[in-house]
């Protein structure tokens, strides 16, 4: 917020410094008719060139006494092969000749050595943007089918023509004894979420720890009775 | 000029191309920012020209200056958004500042032919705002939040445990949902299956209540660079080269309660938290012509190129899971997504280009004459073509390290976004009187349905109105514009069943003002 205070400020004091122009007579709209400013040549344009020639000279003048004094301002004309510098450190030679020079940082201020990060991109199932809704096809048989369509939506509580599944039995029943946690569920449905994992590496199990993939496994809590 | 024009033509523009098809949509389907004169025509400015909005628009507007000036607009925006979910109506509020076009036009007439004239443009300005916040809960005896994860999970063909490790392919949901016990394994028949909890009370014929809570906010901030040329009076061409910094945040809470009074169902409730920022700069052009047949009428041709994207997501998810034990006590689960990225927040760089648009405008301009008191009015309008099913998503991985299961996400990713939009038109109406150094604007915009499924209803009108002063070098203008916009906000979606969403609507209320000098 502050940077923005300061911007504003900033661009509406440089603009009210020069907005001098325009101070009397008719403001123009440019929308509607831009006039032509009349360009004056002044003397005041003649000064700032003869103090523009004048800077120059003065800044030869500097480079020519800084070259007496130290061989490396001479690069500046051309005038001496840069190659042969003793001032370049045989750097021109490659790193080995360098003396100086050794392939690894030794000390880097601010370094980290942090963990490798996980880079997963931020995906959605793409599938669920082209809708497979279960309808009932055929209501005196209740006979159901999955149709393909994108308009098919459900944003009512009380839509009777989608059905959630075919339930033909109680509530779930669990199996929990404790050395496998795979519960069963009874009613027969058509969900189409099987659990086929293409490697063996198990179901369900809580405090399991032998993980798959490239980093360390992480365990399951354990769950109550 | 002709540099200015070979410069921007040889400008490099790399192949370049989110992550999920809603983010393709966000970077096309708003409305056009300008300053507050433009705001009050509609934003109607395709061949108006004469205004530093030219430089979004149609930078042949800029061949209109021959003399100078600096502007600076600042705003702000006062949203009320009411969402209706499943029957039940939820109101929000949130203000945010906002700023248009800020910088300077710089227009130079020729020095051997009086009626040739160029300009030079520099502005930063927001494009698009992302600040709003959607509210909405209702309950639900269909679907569970839980089943995304318990589908994804199903799909993905990995095991428990080649999820739960430090370095998961699914450690913002699946993973999270399976260390929580949110969804689990579950034996059908001869099958396993996943399943969320939550879908023991749809089983039983009861209903879930839901609440979703999503902030969102930043913006894309372009700088542009733009130069004109005025060829007689007659001809005007432009070109802007835009450099977009775009920042996005979104803070997703999403919960889920059990509304029976039965406490052996095994579950009671859960809350997930999703948070992400996406960051990066873009680069994009804009090149435009205005024609002048005779004096007071003017037309527009713009040609705007896809924004090409840079782009850095960085995401953490929190679950926290209320269970019943099969003995019906109370059970408690909480993980933070650190777990399954390595004890930090995943991150990730991709490509995204937005999508392209073109835009064509006619304009009639009352008294085109030097005399400010003789200048009367002028009525303009655009018709916008935006092509949102051109967006694209790329891995900014260089080709040989990018893995196939990558590849192949982005190109469907892709095919999605061209399947479920489509290229719609906008348009901007608007109009000026002016009263020698005072102005009163009227305008009117219109933006059109970008999905292609009928199913949804979106489209965004926005009103406007607006005063100018301009005199002894200073020009003031105000504007406010009032936008009602309809959507639809899916909280969750599933492949395997007709999805809900909430249609929401927005009544956002812009207030900008511009202040600017001539030089």
């Amino acid at each position: 917020m502050n940077i923005k205070i300061l911007l504003a400020a900033l661009i509406i004091g440089s603009a009210t410094s020069c907005s001098t122009a325009y101070r009397s007579g008719q403001t123009p709209d440019d929308v509607y008719y831009s006039p032509v400013r009349a360009i004056e040549v002044s003397e005041e344009t003649d000064d700032k060139r003869d103090r523009y020639e004048d800077a120059s000279d003065r800044y030869e003048e500097r480079e020519i006494r800084m070259a007496s004094r130290d061989r490396r301002w001479r690069d500046m004309n051309n005038d001496y092969d840069f190659r042969y510098s003793p001032y370049l450190y045989g750097y021109n030679y490659g790193y080995y000749y360098n003396p100086y020079y050794y392939n690894r940082p030794v000390f880097l201020p601010g370094y980290v050595i942090t963990n490798p990060k996980n880079n997963t991109p931020r995906t959605t199932n793409l599938g669920s943007y082209n809708n497979n809704t279960l309808i009932v096809s055929n209501i005196k048989s209740g006979q159901t089918q999955w149709v393909k369509t994108r308009s098919s939506y459900n944003n009512s509580n009380n839509n009777s023509s989608f059905i959630r599944r075919i339930i033909t039995a109680s509530a779930p029943a669990n199996n929990n004894s404790s050395s496998n946690r795979t519960r069963t569920y009874e009613p027969a449905n058509n969900n189409t979420r099987t659990y086929t994992p293409s490697s063996n590496s198990g179901g369900s199990s809580s405090g399991s720890s032998s993980g798959g993939g490239s980093g360390t496994p992480v365990s399951r809590p354990g769950r109550g009775n | 000029m002709k540099k200015y024009l070979l410069l921007l033509m040889l400008c490099p523009v790399a192949t370049v191309f989110a992550q999920v098809p809603e983010d393709a949509v966000r970077l096309s389907w708003y409305p056009q920012n300008g300053s507050a004169r433009s705001l009050a025509i509609g934003g109607a400015m395709g061949s108006l020209g004469g205004d530093i909005s030219a430089l979004y628009v149609n930078p042949a507007g800029l061949g209109f200056y021959k003399t100078r000036e600096v502007v600076f607009t600042p705003g702000m925006f006062l949203n009320n958004l009411k969402a209706d979910y499943r029957g039940t109506s939820t109101k929000s509020k949130e203000n945010s500042f906002a700023f248009g076009p800020s910088g300077f036009v710089i227009g130079s007439p020729d020095r051997h032919k009086a009626r040739n004239s160029h300009a030079f443009s520099i502005a930063i300005s927001q494009t698009a705002n992302f600040k709003n916040v959607v509210r909405y809960n209702g309950l639900n005896n269909f679907s569970s939040y839980s089943e995304q994860f318990a589908e994804e999970f199903a799909k993905s063909g990995l095991s428990i445990d080649e999820v739960l490790n430090t370095q998961s392919e699914l450690p913002y949901t699946s993973a999270l949902a399976l260390q929580t016990y949110l969804i689990d394994t579950v034996r059908v028949g001869n099958a396993v299956q996943v399943r969320g909890a939550p879908e023991n009370i749809l089983d039983a014929g009861e209903a879930l209540q839901q609440e979703m809570i999503k902030t969102t906010s930043g913006g894309i901030y372009e700088l542009a660079i733009g130069g004109a040329y005025n060829k007689g009076d007659k001809w005007f061409f432009g070109g802007t080269l835009g450099i977009p910094f775009m920042n996005y945040t979104s803070n997703t809470n999403f919960s889920e309660s059990d509304t029976s009074n039965n406490k052996m169902n095994g579950f009671s409730s859960f809350t997930y938290n999703d948070y992400f920022e996406t960051s990066g700069v873009g680069v994009n052009a804009k090149l435009g012509v205005i024609y002048r047949p005779k004096d007071y009428i003017r037309i527009g041709l713009a040609v705007h190129t896809p924004s090409f994207f840079f782009l850095t997501d960085e995401r953490t998810a929190n679950l926290i899971t209320n269970l019943e034990s099969p003995s019906g006590n109370p059970e408690r689960f909480s993980e933070s997504s650190n777990l399954f990225t390595n004890g930090q927040p995943g991150s990730v760089e991709y490509h995204q280009r937005s999508a392209w648009r073109a835009i064509l405008s006619g304009s009639y301009v009352f008294r085109e004459i030097e005399n400010v008191k003789k200048q009367k009015g002028f009525i303009t309008a655009d018709v916008e073509y935006v092509n949102h099913r051109s967006g694209r998503f790329a891995s900014a991985e260089g080709t040989e390290n990018v893995t196939e299961k990558e590849k192949n996400y982005y190109k469907s990713l892709n095919n999605v976004v061209k399947d479920i939009y489509k290229g719609a038109f906008n348009f901007r109406l608007g109009g000026e009187v002016k009263f020698n150094i005072v102005m009163a604007r009227l305008g009117f915009a219109y933006y059109s349905n970008p999905y292609k499924d009928p199913g949804f209803k979106a489209n965004r009108a926005i009103v406007s109105g607006g005063l100018g002063y301009r005199h002894k070098g200073v020009f003031i203008d105000l504007t406010y514009a009032h936008q009602f916009s309809n959507d639809a906000n899916f909280p969750y979606r599933l492949e395997d069943r007709a999805n809900t969403f909430a249609t929401t609507r927005q009544n956002l209320g812009n207030v900008m003002a511009t202040v600017g000098f001539k030089f």
